[in-house]
């Protein structure tokens, strides 16, 4: 078959709500623009609120466009055309797309009511909104995109924001090198995304992803099986890259070195969820023998970002291994083909997951507080703010953030009449339903288990007990006592995600979610209610991990507790790092190091030309000085030294001109006699 | 009707006085009389050439053409002894050898 079969697709004219949605788009780019030129030159608070009132401005037109949509309307329209080649880019609107839409202008917004609080007096504030915003309007790019060439450069976008915003405090080194580790694990993952575009674009001529659909429903296009492989492994990879899946989930638990609100912004909305949301729109892409790689790597990276988390001390990075995995989860649903129990659960896990971080930040917040203020009277406590084994005793004196977390920390662990069991319940119910996935689906029940333990083991240490800090520096008892509740900026982003992990927000049935109203025209969620004894059984799987995790906690040894060579090994990433430096670095590092020896030796033939053709020039330098030169100067020589001779014979004196002049004038003139006679 | 290799006779004798002169004399009053005395010589012969030439006193005229140039080139040549009198301090041909080259 003749690849390279362009098909030109055709133009649909837009929608009112397209210019609506564009507008969306294009809002925080211009606060991104206005923001990151203005610099410094405005204050703090104007900037704050500048960003904050742009973004709720868009949620609102988030909700108009949501509510207005019913059947998907796409718009698409002539990008570039090079020669008989028209590049096209489309925005589709359908519920799908529109529903994420609301779900990230919500965080969004949240997270920057948050911010204006949390990042108020931080470093490097004039930077900080601008880069949300671009990192906002790279996402709702990724959303409403049709092309999957568009797709791509916003998903580049959203890598580079992220990478902006993991590196916040770059003054931090260790800031510095996880956002460079973040940036290079992704873009070692988005080599597959390039290299799948282009297989698409060979093959199918075309990366408008509504044509693609029809193209493979229809199949009428033919496409070798080896290349439909690739092109869906590709795809594949490049998404394990940005959501972190194993092995390329080791990125985010460094990238905990960001600020607070990011992270939640990062976890939630954008960043991890860019590539779920690749799949579902590429999931017709998506080969049936690619399934099962999807479905094991989610498992894989459940359970082993779960066990991570067991014996983590930073209160941010539990959370992120959290992400870890339930995104596994998210994997192993759209594996199974399930891709609405997917979205369900990324939408539901958007909002708790924002809940869990800004809590856990408030917490945070105080603790820093906490340390600045000790540094004010002079005593510098060299902690770690983030550590839980120095936290303790927040449940009395930060309300708020408590009731926040415990809301949010059921519904991850999943307890009923919250939002994170319904859609759980979902995932674990499609992979039951097929009989080749009951490892998998046993690894995911084992994870709903260890997601219990960790959680509330957080939850012990963070919020109940004493607060250790005070225990260990006696010189905070003061600050201890003036520990009060974060300012309501704070708060009301706490208060609101905290009501959305309620599951009346998604579903009145609280057992069954086959009507998730918020998302209006309902995805077909297959397998609701399979069977009445999986609610039982993960129900009592958590139970029995939360209480494990209560009788464990208060026992555990927080200090020097003995390390087991199984924990080392875990709290190594599993070694993923080291398996990357042997199989990537070390080879790359041999290549060059031999490849600087051939170097060498091609050196070594490019000196020896050099040095012969030195050699040469030297003969012939020595043969022009002495040989031609010798005998130009020899003749000048001759010529001077006759002239010299006839001149020494005047001396500047005019008579004797005159008389060397009559003398010639006669010798003439005798020889002109002569001649005549 | 004087014979004409008199006047050449007169003629080479002032050119021989002019040309030692010229030659001999330091001062270079003296040498620019010399050559005045060359000029003369010339326009002798001149004069004595043009013998019974009557209608058109072609010699006669070149020697007049000979005066002019000669007070012309007088000037010239006083007034080029008073510059060089004020810059080298001396009329003698002895002491200028500013022509030497090396």
């Amino acid at each position: 078959m003749n690849p390279l079969q362009h098909t030109d697709p055709m133009l649909l004219p837009a929608h009112f709500l397209h210019s609506v949605a564009l507008t969306i788009f294009f809002l925080p780019v211009l606060t991104f623009v206005i923001l990151f030129f203005t610099g410094k030159h405005i204050s703090t608070s104007w900037r704050s609120w500048l960003a904050t009132s742009v973004v709720g401005l868009m949620f609102i037109l988030s909700l108009y466009v949501h509510l207005s949509v019913d059947v998907p309307i796409i718009a698409r329209w002539s990008w570039f055309s090079m020669g008989t080649l028209h590049m096209t880019s489309g925005m589709v609107l359908s519920s799908f797309t529109t529903s994420m839409l609301v779900v990230v202008t919500a965080i969004a917004l949240m997270v920057h009511l948050y911010s204006m609080e949390y990042m108020k007096d931080r470093r490097n504030h004039s930077k900080f909104f601008p880069y949300l915003a671009l990192f906002i309007s790279a996402m709702i790019g990724i959303i409403l995109s049709d092309s999957l060439f568009n797709i791509f450069i916003f998903w580049e976008l959203v890598g580079l924001a992220s990478y902006l915003l993991i590196g916040f405090w770059y003054q931090k080194k260790e800031a510095a090198a996880a956002a460079k580790k973040a940036f290079l694990y992704n873009k070692a993952a988005d080599t597959a995304f390039v290299i799948a575009l282009g297989l698409i674009f060979t093959y199918y001529g075309t990366t408008e992803l509504t044509l693609l659909r029809t193209l493979i429903s229809s199949s009428s296009i033919l496409v070798p099986t080896g290349i439909a492989i690739s092109i869906a492994v590709l795809l594949v990879l490049s998404t394990f890259g940005k959501s972190a899946q194993f092995p390329f989930y080791v990125w985010l638990p460094d990238a905990m070195e960001g600020p607070t609100p990011v992270s939640a912004l990062l976890h939630a909305a954008t960043m991890v969820a860019a590539g779920i949301l690749v799949l579902i729109k590429c999931d017709f892409l998506l080969v049936e023998q690619m399934r099962w790689v999807l479905v094991w790597t989610g498992a894989i990276t459940a359970l082993l970002a779960a066990i991570q988390a067991i014996r983590c001390y930073d209160s941010k990075k539990i959370l992120a291994f959290s992400t870890v995995s339930q995104i596994g989860y998210m994997m192993m649903a759209i594996g199974t083909g399930n891709t609405s129990a997917a979205y369900f659960h990324l939408g539901t896990h958007a909002f708790f997951k924002a809940g869990l971080f800004l809590s856990v930040g408030a917490v945070i917040h105080t603790m820093h507080h906490i340390q600045q203020n000790s540094f004010k009277n002079k005593i510098y406590l060299e902690v770690d703010t983030l550590d839980i084994r120095l936290m303790g005793g927040f449940r009395k004196t930060m309300p708020i953030a408590f009731y926040a977390y415990v809301a949010c920390y059921a519904a991850l662990i999943g307890i009923p009449f919250f939002t994170g069991f319904l859609s759980k319940e979902t995932i674990l119910a499609s992979l039951l339903q097929n009989p080749t996935y009951s490892i998998p689906f046993g690894m995911a029940l084992t994870t709903v288990g260890i997601t219990a333990y960790y959680m509330t083991r957080q939850l012990y240490w963070m919020f109940l007990g004493d607060f250790r800090l005070a225990a260990l520096y006696p010189s905070c008892k003061e600050e201890q006592r003036k520990i009060k509740e974060n300012h309501w900026l704070i708060n009301i982003p706490l208060i609101v995600l905290a009501c959305t992990t309620l599951s009346f927000f998604v579903s009145f049935h609280p057992f069954h979610a086959s009507d998730i109203h918020w998302m209006k025209a309902p995805l077909p969620i297959v397998g609701g209610s399979t069977s009445i004894y999986l609610p039982i059984a993960s129900i009592s799987i958590t139970l029995i991990g939360v209480l494990l995790a209560w009788s464990m906690a208060s026992k555990e040894q927080l200090y020097n507790w003995k390390q087991y060579w199984f924990w080392t090994f875990v709290q190594q990433n599993y070694g993923i790092e080291k398996a990357v430096q042997f199989v990537f670095i070390i080879p790359s590092f041999l290549i060059a190091r031999g490849l600087t020896y051939l170097d060498k030796i091609i050196d070594m033939w490019v000196n020896a030309q050099a040095y012969l053709a030195v050699l040469l020039a030297h003969i012939v330098y020595a043969i022009d000085r002495f040989l031609i030169e010798g005998v130009l100067k020899g003749i000048v020589f001759l010529i001077r030294i006759v002239g010299s001779s006839f001149r020494s014979l005047i001396q500047g004196q005019v008579q004797s001109y005159i008389s060397t002049t009559l003398i010639v004038l006669a010798l003439m003139f005798w020889w002109y006699l002569r001649q005549l006679h | 009707m004087i014979p004409i290799t008199l006047y050449f006779i007169v003629g080479a004798v002032l050119f021989a006085i002019g040309t030692t002169i010229v030659l001999v004399r330091r001062n270079v009053l003296f040498v620019l009389m010399g050559i005045e005395l060359i000029l003369n010589a010339a326009s002798i012969n001149f004069v004595g050439a043009s013998q019974g030439d009557y209608i058109k006193l072609s010699g006669q005229m070149m020697t007049l053409l000979i005066i002019v140039i000669a007070a012309c080139e007088a000037v010239v040549a006083l007034a080029i002894i008073m510059v060089l009198f004020k810059k080298a301090g001396s009329v003698d041909l002895m002491e200028l050898k500013k022509l030497k080259e090396f």
